[in-house]
């Protein structure tokens, strides 16, 4: 094959696990889901923030200081990325998706804004467990959609997103969220298979693997002075860096896969930097482990001959074809041959399926996800604003719009090779989308500004602007937040709310409590129940308005 | 789907596929019975092999010195003439699939004299060196080649084969297989007890099923964690482990084992079944009968998930039958009982089915070998089963090609089981007791058979591959449409669970006709844990059963409030079942799509719109369920008189059963590999073995009329 350079990502590691970020939020959200009766049996005194309110915020809480610590990272970092490798969740054939987090500046001051947000309202604003709940949810899936690095954590970071959006409004259109995940599936294997082969015959299939090789030794730029030779060559030391496929052994000085089957140590395990290794031409096996299949025969090893090891100089191991990793993506379409040209990029760009350039087919399928997630988010995000408070409202959307938009943003590698035409027709289908709720004014405002601001987002995404995305969705956050706040929109109403919040709020007295409910095959007696506190006539006009 | 007829007729259309299938066409012969020699022996004097270890019994081998093993066999030359040895050495497996763990050698002692006199011993010395083998046990048989013949045969007698058995693991490691297949046992002599021991008691006999469950469930948690991911089939034994090999009388072996593949189904079997336990506690006035099913069902699905010999399988299998009228007619009403026997007919004719299928491979294959004694009449073992070459011209099964039948009838006894228990059980799942029941059956519909379906299929039916799964793929996509129908229609949250489970059902076979490797980890991610969602909603709709005497969502509505805690785990386990990202049902249905995607994209956008509609009608009935308002009616009703009007959220005894499913799911969902990466090597085995010798993942084009041995290279 012919011999790749760089430029080569630099990336440093984050101090923290960026994904405790996502998990501590989730957790708060699951205390407070599984302990709502509780928590809202022990109210706090008037004007001290709830139990409930305390969990969520230091769910965030939590996430900012680790999301902080990341944008530290990343800024003394040379490629302004500060990665995370978590773990593989699956590897199968060529197909692998890690959960593996980055961030880099805009997205990380984005992420720390939503974070610090949410630690204000749940401290200020949140009464119940289920506004904390919502509160924590919607933190933890748009964190994970800002710092998800591959599109197998862009799609849970959607699923979690769209699992808020029904949980804090009304669900019951699960069809457009299930077409939403659907789409960004089809998007992804598309995408995987694509960049490996291509399909012969369109629709109906035939698919031609392109025979090449999973994973090439990269140095920054092609060296101009022939290898030195002698012995005081040999003694010098290069280094080795591989940062993805996490879990991958790698071997120095393996002449085929059959002397692997004897025990030996590893030279070390992906992700690591700069091991040292002789300056020679060395020959190295990456084995993925699982089932990966990363040779052109159809082997799990990968082997590198006669990998040109300099003195003072790193070599990357990066994967080649199928990823769903955005920053392996951007690096493989980023290489370049000795005449300066990109020989990956030319070759995937022109591939076509189904009739149309694969990048094409690909964004379109991302777009067309977003789209559906966002279709109904403006009905979506009023209800929340209804049932929820605007708190709630303005994190749901922000979860919502990054979760949508954000596979589709971090894609932009391909963008400059998909048809300009297809990208803004779906920008604006979008914009329509966001549009039509726009028209009656009051509550309804925001949620559609909101959707205007994701329709921008994704022009910006058209316009080669990716790290635009997410501050352009977080202003749509602000809007409906804003727009809640103007129009002094009633506090949650009693009727829609859970039964579980009603005793914090009216102070039922505890004779109240729900009996244990006896054995089947004897029948408890009648338990005595407190009288309900009537509304006042006032909060019922309420109700109704909102409802 | 939910009619016997549907059942039926996607049988009739697979065995119409078959009659359409290439049949390899080859030499007939089965490399489990190799011939020594053509010659005829000499006239006059001969010699007679005979091999003095203990008869029907296989040679264990015992601790030596540090990390070798040994032992010995005597032999004797019984006739009246010399007899050479010409071989002694362990049998040889497969290129690439060797029988024998390495580090395992047989050598005559006493020098290298092969000559015996007549009368004369020697003694073969069986060795193993486990430090060598990454496999802790070994099993293999030991050759012996000789020029034995009787005095009047007019042939050589074939080459002995004694059978060598070693395991260097010690304490519960020495038994797991057999204790995970067993223990559930304990709980049907609970229940045979209970009657006579006045303090056990309906209750405390529900406290203990409920603790051996548990401890069942605790054990494949540590046979996940103790099992070594990187084992397969290149380091021996067919890249099984925790081996147990026993003789069983009238020639019967129980030979279990646990591989990698296994691994999923049996953590998520086992969750199921505690989950059901703890729901069959409020079984009161049957509650013998329920467990005594419950045990028979947890000790049937783990038999067919680990049984290794084909006999051993069936008998696992059919153990299902008088567990699912157990489980069915745990109630007082006669309908129960008439339903009852029929889910029990249609269990053992799921069982008779597969029955079928596997005594006619055997039959077809063969005489073969036995890891105990040597020789067998017919090849049982699965191991073996797969090693066979079929001839064009091999004896039919069923009327089908052995290749052809190894896939048909599997999925046959599946879409028997999964297609007609369901509906018995769904059906009448009016009461709280056959709610548990339900969860129980339909959370193990696919699971063992679904994993013999994998190892059939992909096994003895590799050569077939291609051209069955020709016709394969879109039928699975159209079982998974019909059930899509079903899941739209249905007007119980039970009935929804069922048709969820056909649908995905039908996809995990598109998927896996599909040979790729995704599509086989697809279908084997989907056959391991749809059934862990399906229950969990199971569960979750009988405890609403229990309160109401319904769990219809068009009657319910506004329940998010009255029980948040039933809402959640509706909501995990319909999300699950949905296949929202983050969540255990995720994966199995998108590997399918990204099977299914290079050979057929337009059935993966048909799968995915399958997909897409099946959690509409799931997002549908959770809505209608627990959102909205409350209706007023619920409020006067009597059944919730004695809740003071109020529906009660579930108890903590609920969640005992409840959570442990909910926490896989989640678990999973965001580290499946905890069980996947187990099934890895197993899965590219297989898919070497059913698309081999192309670059990765080519999924080329089969033409009509290419012969599916081409592939083979």
């Amino acid at each position: 094959m012919t011999e790749l350079f760089g430029p080569l990502p630099r990336h440093d590691v984050a101090s923290l696990p960026l994904i405790v970020a996502a998990l501590a939020p989730l957790a708060a959200a699951a205390v407070t889901a599984v302990g709502a009766r509780w928590f809202d049996e022990n109210p706090r005194r008037e004007g001290r923030p709830s139990l409930a309110g305390i969990v969520a915020a230091s769910g965030a809480g939590i996430a900012a200081v680790v999301v902080g610590a990341g944008l530290v990272t990343a800024s003394k970092s040379a490629s302004g990325l500060a990665i995370s490798p978590g773990w593989a969740l699956l590897r199968v054939g060529s197909i692998q998706g890690a959960a593996g987090f980055d961030v880099d500046l805009a997205r990380g001051v984005v992420a720390l804004v939503l974070a610090a947000v949410a630690v204000a309202h749940a401290w200020r604003s949140v009464r119940d467990t289920r506004s904390a709940t919502a509160t924590s949810m919607a933190v933890a899936t748009a964190l994970c959609a800002l710092l998800a690095d591959g599109l197998a954590m862009g799609a849970i970071a959607l699923g979690g997103a769209l699992a808020t959006a029904a949980f804090a409004g009304t669900p019951g259109r699960g069809v457009r969220g299930a077409a939403a995940l659907g789409l960004l599936i089809l998007g992804g294997v598309t995408l995987a298979w694509g960049l490996e082969g291509r399909w012969l015959r369109g629709l109906q299939g035939e698919y031609l693997s392109d025979y090449g090789p999973r994973f090439a030794a990269v140095r920054d730029a092609s060296p101009k002075a022939p290898r030195p030779r002698g012995l005081a060559a040999a003694e010098g030391r290069g280094t080795l860096t591989m940062t993805s496929t996490p879990g991958a052994d790698v071997y120095v000085g393996v002449a085929d896969d059959v002397s692997l089957r004897t025990r030996r140590a590893p030279l070390a395990t992906s992700p690591f930097r700069g091991v040292e290794v002789p300056a020679v031409l060395q020959k190295i096996a990456i084995v993925p482990r699982g089932a990966a299949v990363v040779g052109g025969e159809g082997n799990e090893v990968a082997l590198l001959d006669a990998v040109d090891v300099r003195a003072g100089e790193d070599v990357m191991l990066l994967p080649l074809g199928a990823t769903w990793t955005w920053r392996d993506l951007d690096a493989q379409l980023a290489l370049r041959d000795g005449e300066g040209k990109h020989p990956l990029r030319s070759a995937f760009a022109a591939k076509r399926f189904p009739g149309v350039a694969l990048p094409t087919a690909v964004l379109a399928l991302l777009f067309a996800a977003a789209f559906a997630a966002l279709w109904d988010a403006p009905k979506r995000l009023a209800e929340a604003l209804a049932r929820g408070g605007r708190g709630e409202a303005g994190l749901v959307a922000a979860a919502l719009g990054l979760a949508a938009l954000l596979p589709a943003a971090r894609a932009g590698a391909l963008v400059p090779l998909a048809g300009a035409g297809v990208l803004v027709a779906l920008a604006i289908g979008v914009l329509i989308a966001g549009g039509r709720a726009a028209l009656p004014v009051g509550s309804w405002f925001g949620p559609a500004a909101s959707m205007l601001a994701a329709g921008a987002g994704l022009l910006a995404v058209a316009a080669d602007a990716p790290s635009a995305v997410a501050p352009l969705v977080l202003l749509g956050a602000v809007a409906v937040f804003l727009t809640a706040s103007a129009s002094a929109a009633p506090r949650p109403v009693a009727a829609t709310l859970p039964a579980t919040a009603e005793p914090a709020r009216t102070k039922e007295p505890r004779a109240a409590k729900v009996p244990r409910e006896p054995d089947a095959a004897t029948p408890a007696k009648p338990t005595p129940v407190a009288p309900a506190t009537t509304p006042k006539p006032k909060r019922k006009k309420r109700e109704e308005k909102a409802r | 789907m939910s009619s016997p007829f549907a059942a039926v007729a996607i049988a009739a259309a697979l065995l119409a596929i078959a009659g359409d299938a290439t049949a390899h066409t080859g030499a007939a012969r089965s490399e489990a019975t190799p011939t020594f020699t053509t010659k005829k022996p000499p006239e006059g004097p001969r010699g007679k092999l005979e091999v003095r270890a203990p008869r029907g019994e296989a040679l264990r081998l015992l601790p030596l010195e540090g990390a070798l093993w040994g032992g010995e066999i005597e032999i004797a030359n019984t006739g009246d003439g010399p007899l050479t040895i010409e071989r002694v050495g362990f049998l040889p497996g497969r290129e690439g699939a060797p029988r024998t763990p390495p580090g395992a050698s047989a050598v005559l002692a006493k020098g290298r004299d092969l000559k015996l006199a007549p009368g004369e011993t020697k003694r073969v010395e069986v060795r193993w060196r486990s430090d060598l083998a990454r496999s802790a046990e070994l099993s293999g048989l030991v050759e012996i080649q000789s020029d034995s013949a009787s005095p009047s045969a007019s042939a050589f007698d074939e080459p002995a084969l004694v059978g060598v058995l070693g395991d260097r693991r010690s304490g519960l490691g020495l038994v797991l297989a057999s204790t995970l297949i067993l223990l559930p046992l304990l709980v049907l002599l609970l229940a045979a007890a209970a009657s006579k021991i006045r303090a056990l008691g309906d209750r405390g006999l529900a406290r203990a099923a409920t603790g051996i469950f548990l401890v069942h469930a605790a054990l494949a948690i540590v046979a996940a964690a103790w099992i070594d991911p990187q084992l397969t089939s290149l380091d021996g034994n067919d890249g099984v482990q925790y081996l147990e090999h026993v003789g069983l009388p009238g020639g019967l072996r129980w030979s279990v084992g646990i591989d990698g593949a296994s691994i999923p189904f049996l953590v998520a079997t086992t969750l199921v079944l505690l989950g059901a336990s703890v729901a069959g506690r409020r079984v009161r006035l049957h509650g013998r009968s329920f467990f005594a099913g419950l045990a028979l069902l947890a000790t049937s699905t783990t038999g067919t998930l680990l049984a290794l010999d084909s006999r051993l399988l069936v008998a696992f299998v059919a153990l299902g039958a008088p567990a699912a009228f157990l489980l069915v007619a745990a109630s007082s009403d006669e309908r129960a009982r008439r339903a009852g026997w029929g889910a029990a007919a249609i269990v053992g004719a799921s069982a008779a089915v597969l029955g079928a299928g596997v005594w006619g491979l055997a039959a077809a294959a063969g005489p073969g070998v036995d890891l105990v004694s040597g020789r067998a009449d017919a090849t049982w073992l699965l191991g073996e089963l797969a090693r066979v070459e079929w001839a064009s011209d091999a004896r039919r099964v069923v009327g089908l090609h052995p290749a052809v039948a190894a896939w048909i009838l599997p999925i046959a006894a599946l879409a028997l089981r999964a297609g007609l228990v369901l509906p018995f059980a769904t059906g009448r799942a009016l009461e709280p007791a056959s709610a548990a029941a339900a969860a129980a059956l339909l959370g193990t519909s696919l699971t063992g058979l679904g994993l013999v379906v994998v190892r059939l299929s992909l096994g003895p039916g590799a050569i077939a591959a291609s051209s069955v799964a020709v016709g394969l793929v879109p039928l699975g996509v159209a079982i998974a449409v019909l059930g899509l129908v079903e899941a739209w229609r249905a007007k119980d949250l039970v009935r929804l669970a069922s048709a969820s489970v056909q649908v995905q059902a039908g996809l995990a076979l598109a998927a896996l006709a599909t040979r790729t490797p995704q599509g086989i980890g697809g279908a084997l991610a989907t056959f391991a844990w749809h059934g862990m969602a399906a229950a969990l909603l199971v569960l979750v709709a009988g405890s609403l059963r229990d309160r109401v005497g319904t769990s219809e969502p068009a009657k319910l509505g506004g329940l998010h409030g009255e029980m948040p805690r039933a809402a959640l785990f509706a909501g995990v386990a319909m999300l699950a079942a949905g296949g929202l990202p983050g969540l255990a049902g995720f994966w199995g249905p998108s590997l399918s799509v990204a099977g299914l995607a290079p050979r057929t994209p337009l059935l993966a956008v048909a799968a995915t719109l399958v997909l897409i509609v099946h959690a509409g009608a799931l997002a549908r009935a959770y809505a209608q369920t627990f959102h909205g308002e409350l209706s007023a009616r619920w409020k006067e009703s009597k059944e919730l008189e004695p809740f003071g009007g109020r529906f009660p959220d579930l108890r903590a005894r609920e969640l005992l059963g409840l959570a442990p499913l909910a926490a896989a799911l989640l678990a999973l969902g965001l580290h499946p590999r905890a069980l996947l990466a187990p099934t890895e090597p197993k899965l590219l085995e297989l898919h070497r073995r059913v698309d081999p010798a192309s670059p990765s993942q080519i999924a080329r084009h089969d033409r009509p009329g290419d012969d599916p041995t081409d592939e083979r290279g």
